[in-house]
């Protein structure tokens, strides 16, 4: 059993995955403390989403440790529906639910699984859609929005819940090069807010500015770990510079 | 004179003189693009050619169809043949980008038009006695509300197996979408041999054999089980293939947003699938609605049986066309009406 910690919010235990029999994940270990903002990196098919997954239980680990707050939530006892609710997650492709306006995607979640009142949650909602900087987007539709915009959508959707955590899975990827700042600078914002956050990303920039360290995943471990200066400037490992020297 | 610049890898060995500039003055060598000689599509095409065929055919039609004393086999051959050409002769046209499409229009006309009047002249129809029995609707005095009685009855029939087969097929759809080998298998099962049992096979079996397991069915009772079972079937996988279109990201950013398994499939999948849903269950339901005349078989007396005892007492089969006619006016709407809402949310689905 872990050190009962306060300021660790989630701690991994080496973590495999199999998918059938291809080994992604071999063994990773970490720990997020409270408020850190952790950037992971790593060549593509290296098992970075699938460590972002495996986390929150969107893939079932194979073996391996994932303690939130003191309880493995890879134990058949633990009801992963109330620890997904303490854990947003924003995806690649936004994933917005396109029969719902911008307003109606924020407020689902926290209806259904808060039962909070219509009011409450439009009150809460609308907010965070200001926060975003799309409080005159609200009643629109997915499809009448840019990528951007709906990436943002996506962010104050996961934000509405009030999770203690943030995944963010290549948030800016899929997005056209002018659309990337906006959305990286809500996650700025985030971050200087004092949001734990976990981000896959390529963005050097961002990474630079706001992440506490940086997670170099390669063929499924952990190859080099350290702050973003630290990876940036003088890679150790042979895996990180030549991956740096890809994307640079 | 004075001459253009040539390209320098050709200005050394070549000495331009007037003699030469000449020789380049003759056309150019043909085109790859350019047939040699004119195709044979080519030829077919021109007006002058369909004219003269259609001069040809207008020719066949008057000497070489079949007359009173041409031998059976013969005829056969004749008008086989002369339909053929003219088929034929109208593709020919309709195929060919390039003729005027008020031409088209006219040659479509023309061969539903010769089709017909080949019907009307060797069919041996005798019009006279056709209309005596089948369109002879002084005889069919007080047989209007007699069959609107028999429509009630398959508005009903099919109203009720219509709600049924829409659960049953939600229900199988849903549980199917869950993933378990061992239960799809059972539910493929179903659905396998529900669609591959015939309507009326079904609703027989239902009505005579069922009593000897000791359930006995009335006969509306026992149409409304085949029809919702049966149907059920095809409304399962429409809504199969509706769920399915709906992207696996949806599912999970539900899943990750704290939902659970049944929130996620009644607030997130099921209001997108519905609109994939909605044009081939229609068709289902069209296609229900038609079978329901299926069970005037097990004697309930809905539309096709009232009209047959209607033909029984009046001797007469108008009481039929009266029920086709029903059953058109009833279904030809319908029809119009899914291909509508599929144009109206085909144009919805762009929110994706």
């Amino acid at each position: 059993m872990s050190q009962e910690n306060a300021d660790v919010m989630i701690e991994v235990i080496d973590l495999h995955k199999y998918f059938k029999e291809v080994h992604v994940l071999k063994g990773v270990s970490t720990q997020i403390t409270r408020g850190e903002v952790v950037a992971v990196m790593g060549p593509s098919g290296g098992g970075k989403s699938t460590f972002l997954r495996c986390m929150n239980r969107l893939e079932e680990p194979s073996s391996g440790q994932i303690i939130v707050e003191g309880i493995d939530i890879t134990s058949p006892y633990v009801d992963i529906n109330k620890v997904r609710t303490e854990i947003g997650m924003v995806f690649q492709l936004f994933n917005l639910f396109p029969h719902l306006t911008a307003i109606e995607n924020v407020k689902l979640a926290p209806m259904h699984v808060r039962k909070m009142s219509n009011k409450n949650a439009t009150e809460r909602g609308m907010a965070l859609l200001e926060k975003v900087g799309l409080g005159n987007k609200a009643n629109n539709y997915p499809d009448q929005l840019s990528g951007g915009q709906q990436q943002r959508v996506a962010i104050a959707r996961a934000l509405a819940m009030q999770p203690q955590i943030m995944f963010f899975d290549e948030p800016t990827s899929a997005l056209d090069p002018e659309m990337i700042g906006e959305v990286l600078e809500v996650m700025e914002m985030m971050a200087e807010e004092g949001m734990t956050m976990v981000v896959v990303s390529h963005e050097m920039g961002f990474i630079r500015e706001a992440a506490d360290r940086v997670l170099m995943l390669a063929d499924g471990l952990i190859v080099e770990e350290g702050s973003p200066q630290d990876i940036f400037n003088n890679p150790k490992q042979q895996r990180t510079q030549d991956f740096l020297g890809k994307i640079l | 004179m004075c001459f253009p610049k040539v390209l320098p890898c050709l200005e050394t060995p070549f000495v331009i003189d007037p003699i030469m500039s000449v020789q380049t003055a003759q056309p150019p060598p043909p085109s790859r693009f350019v047939r040699a000689r004119p195709g044979w599509l080519y030829v077919i095409r021109r007006y002058e050619f369909i004219v003269l065929t259609l001069v040809l055919l207008v020719g066949y039609a008057a000497f070489l169809l079949p007359t009173a004393d041409t031998p059976p086999a013969l005829r056969l051959i004749s008008i086989g043949g002369f339909i053929l050409l003219v088929l034929a002769w109208c593709v020919n046209i309709l195929a060919d980008g390039e003729k005027p499409d008020w031409l088209k229009g006219l040659v479509a006309l023309g061969f539903i038009a010769t089709l017909g009047w080949l019907f009307y002249r060797y069919s041996g129809t005798k019009w006279d006695r056709l209309s005596k029995s089948f369109f002879n609707f002084q005889k069919m005095r007080g047989a209007w509300p007699e069959l609107l009685k028999g429509l009630l009855v398959t508005l009903e029939l099919s109203a009720v197996s219509a709600v049924f087969a829409i659960i049953i097929g939600l229900v199988v759809a849903v549980l199917r979408s869950l993933g378990n080998r061992t239960l799809n298998i059972f539910l493929i099962a179903y659905l396998d041999i529900f669609r591959s049992i015939p309507m009326i096979v079904l609703m027989v079996v239902i009505y005579y054999a069922l009593p000897y397991v000791g359930i006995s069915l009335k006969s509306v009772t026992a149409a409304i089980v085949a029809l919702s079972v049966g149907y059920g079937a095809y409304a399962a996988e429409a809504f199969r293939s509706g769920i399915e279109s709906v992207h696996y990201g949806q599912t999970e950013a539900a899943r990750a947003l704290g939902l659970t398994r049944f929130q996620t499939m009644r607030l997130v999948i099921l209001p997108q699938a519905i609109r994939v849903v909605i044009p081939p269950l229609t068709g289902v339901l069209i296609s229900m609605l038609k079978d329901t005349a299926v069970a005037s078989v097990v004697a309930a007396p809905e539309l096709l049986k009232r009209a047959r005892e209607v033909y029984v007492g009046k001797a007469n089969p108008t009481a039929l066309v009266m029920a086709a006619m029903i059953y058109l006016v009833i279904l030809f709407p319908l029809a119009r009406f899914s291909n509508l809402l599929e144009t109206r949310l085909k144009g919805r689905l762009r929110r994706r």
